[in-house]
């Protein structure tokens, strides 16, 4: 069965969170590497550590195409290990849109950039392709 | 403020996460809903996303059997249908897999 999916679940959720007047601050639209890249050396002024910031920052640097090495060894985030859980999934499933047989693939960045914000990957945008 | 329109947004969304007959029809209620909608949505993308990740790993030792293992894992407890489907096409793609 295939599941008719035009429209970001958020898009659906912030309405309605709206309309409860809950967690206002959740469905701000503000990212981390907007942030980031606003306040240059200053990872504080986004709440971040500077290894925080370079993390988020070199999962970014692949949407140019700049990245180097394998696939397979480019996305070991052992090196993240002092990152919140939520940030490593953000930064290893940008990994896996840009190196695996995933839809959309120049949106890899953006949905990037919806996780770091809300803090969970929009698989609803960014997937896998295949198995319908 | 509990509109009509926000009513039908979230008895759409409450579907779309398998989540059947949600009562909207209070604030207290479709408070509730909207917690579990949102609660399916993040616990599930975060458990596929996961075991994706996990799948890729053995996928590329050649450990077919551990990688089809975590969509099996998934479907075991997964109930949103599109997660349900990305892990039903994870399986089909490695079907002529060792």
């Amino acid at each position: 069965m295939t599941t008719p999916i035009a429209t970001s679940w958020r898009h659906h959720l912030a309405p309605i969170l709206a309309a409860f007047c809950l967690g206002c601050a959740t469905i701000a639209m503000d990212t981390e590497t907007d942030c980031i890249q606003r306040h240059p050396g200053l990872p504080e002024a986004c709440g971040l550590t500077t290894a925080e910031a370079a993390a988020i920052m070199a999962a970014s640097v692949g949407a140019t195409g700049t990245h180097v090495g394998s696939d397979a060894e480019e996305y070991d985030d052992s090196h993240n290990a002092n990152l919140p859980d939520w940030k490593r999934r953000c930064i290893r499933l940008y990994g896996d849109c840009q190196t695996k047989d995933w839809i959309r693939k120049k949106r890899c960045f953006a949905c990037f950039e919806d996780c770091t914000g809300q803090h969970e990957w929009p698989l609803d945008q960014c997937r896998p392709k295949g198995g319908r | 403020m509990l509109t009509d329109d926000v009513r039908g947004l979230l008895r759409r969304t409450a579907r779309e996460v398998a989540l059947d007959a949600a009562d909207v029809s209070t604030e207290a209620s479709a408070l509730a809903v909207l917690r579990e909608c949102s609660r399916r949505i993040t616990e599930g993308s975060n458990r596929v996303g996961d075991a994706l990740h996990r799948m890729y790993r053995y996928q590329e030792n050649g450990d077919y059997d551990s990688a089809r293992q975590e969509m099996r894992d998934v479907l075991s407890v997964e109930v949103v249908p599109l997660y349900r489907e990305i892990a039903q096409g994870q399986l089909a793609a490695m079907a002529d897999k060792p």
